[in-house]
């Protein structure tokens, strides 16, 4: 006699509902009863494994790095805020708050960010035209050292050189 | 409708004037100074904005502007002196003493970050132009909060997701994308079960990137999602195809026809109509004025629209009628 299949979802009942999903090549079959099938209405098809489809962004490098909070608290001198009141509500008061509680921020932005560096965009009224110009180069070099390409450092250094001189 | 998954694309830049505590620690009179300053550099612009002060709102107001994504909830329960000057289209708006003195957005239909981006960053420049911003040369544009500091920069898309919800793949998709340093959360309600299939996908964070960086790695994960759930949507319907036509026509049928909607149900009947579009079961002569239905009948816009202050039984009456005529003069089988 042959064996009945029983239902994939319940184990239970008898299958009398047959489903083939071909998707992206992958084939994916599945055996449901009556009562399964109406109780999940849309029946699930197999999907691709996303974690594939998603390395095309490479791997990105997370700049984690530990470093010991200091406990005793700190006081901004602008604003009298303290450095206690930071850690409880993840706030700071005033825009000098970052300098005065460096070494309680810098640990956790690490964590936080990507990087602990600004690499985008500055107000225009922050630096003169020469002063952006000279921290892009200097950008431009550290990443050329980075990469090893001691030329195009060298290279870089006399642009910086010669900016400095005629500014 | 394109494909109708990018519902919106918003791009959002956090600023701060230095000089000042931020908005939280901030008295009467700096909160007042902060609007002022704002308010006065974008009347230099060629676009007309308008000023609306939260103290001079009925809730209700301020509830609908929140519905319609203008203001945040922080920046009707924060700081007193708080206010939204926003354009004449309603696609820029910029809030001041939120969190932070300046929180600017661009909100766009559409896939359309680098249009988003360039509008804002325009608004940003007149705004930083004649004042001093809160910068450091190494952490960039200071923030009240940490995990905005460097560009203060948040890009995000508004996707309309029922294929990767139905097939049950979106916690996998979701998980893939943290992986990128994005962050998806639902639009209404919780976690993967938003209401509507509508969810956020923006960037996570705003330091050690360039704006460029975070438009491109965004909009690669837009991209990705958007590719997946094409493939799910395909997928749904080739395994359940007539239990799928089945229920958007039944969803079509209540949304026309029905006397009475919750908030909830309407949005699970407006999600199963949009995709009927996708599937071509339906045809939408208007997809902005269909799009619209979803703030548009939210509570407090519901009310305002009417006039009248309705509970939750009146509400649900005058849903209905609203999706009923938009629905039908826009969407037909």
């Amino acid at each position: 006699m042959i064996q009945q299949r029983m239902c994939d979802e319940c184990g239970k009942r008898p299958a009398v509902y047959y489903m083939k999903n071909v998707i992206n090549g992958v084939t994916s079959e599945r055996y449901l009863c009556e009562e399964c099938k109406k109780k999940h209405g849309f029946i699930k098809p197999s999907m691709p494994d996303f974690g594939n489809l998603f390395s095309a962004f490479g791997n990105p490098l997370a700049a984690l790095y530990d470093a010991p909070v200091k406990k005793s608290r700190i006081k901004c001198p602008t604003c009298g805020y303290g450095s206690d009141e930071y850690l409880e509500t993840g706030f700071l008061g005033c825009p000098d708050c970052y300098k005065a509680f460096e070494s309680v921020i810098y640990p956790a932005l690490g964590k936080m960010q990507k990087d602990v560096k600004h690499v985008g965009k500055s107000p225009k009224e922050f630096y003169s035209p020469e002063e952006a110009k000279y921290n892009e180069l200097l950008r431009k070099r550290d990443e050329a050292v980075a990469r090893e390409d001691f030329r195009l450092a060298a290279q870089l250094t006399e642009e910086m050189r010669a900016l400095k001189g005629g500014a | 409708m394109e494909n109708n998954v990018v519902i919106s694309s918003r791009v959002r830049l956090a600023r701060n004037f230095a000089g000042y505590k931020f908005p939280a620690h901030l008295d009467s009179e700096s909160s007042l100074a902060i609007t002022q300053k704002v308010y006065s550099a974008l009347s230099q612009s060629s676009e007309k904005y308008s000023i609306m002060r939260i103290s001079d709102m009925s809730d209700l107001q301020g509830e609908a502007l929140k519905e319609l994504h203008l203001i945040s909830d922080d920046l009707l329960h924060g700081n007193r002196y708080a206010a939204a000057i926003v354009n004449k289209a309603n696609d820029i708006s910029v809030m001041v003493n939120e969190e932070d003195h300046i929180r600017a957005q661009c909100i766009l239909p559409g896939k359309r970050l680098g249009e988003a981006y360039r509008r804002i960053n325009d608004v940003d420049d007149m705004i930083s132009a004649g004042n001093k911003i809160a910068f450091d040369p190494r952490l960039g544009y200071l923030t009240a909060c940490p995990t905005n500091v460097g560009t203060g920069m948040r890009a995000s898309a508004l996707m309309f997701l029922p294929g990767l919800s139905l097939t049950h793949s979106l916690e996998n998709c979701m998980n893939a994308v943290s992986r990128f340093d994005m962050t998806v959360r639902g639009e209404y309600g919780e976690g993967s079960d938003s209401e509507g299939y509508l969810y956020q996908v923006s960037n996570q964070k705003t330091l050690g990137l360039s704006e460029e960086d975070i438009l491109r790695n965004v909009s690669s994960a837009v991209d990705q999602i958007e590719k997946n759930e094409i493939t799910a949507r395909k997928a749904l319907l080739e395994s359940n195809g007539t239990a799928v036509r089945d229920a958007i026509m039944r969803a079509y049928g209540v949304m026309t026809n029905a006397y009475a909607l919750s908030a909830k149900e309407f949005m699970e009947k407006f999600a199963l109509v949009r995709l009927g579009v996708y599937y071509g079961f339906l045809r939408c002569e208007n997809g902005t004025k269909l799009d619209a239905l979803v703030s548009d009948s939210r509570p407090a816009n519901l009310m305002l629209k009417a006039g009248k202050n309705m509970d939750p039984e009146e509400r649900d009456i005058c849903r209905a009628k609203l999706a009923s005529d938009v629905i039908s003069s826009v969407v037909t089988k």
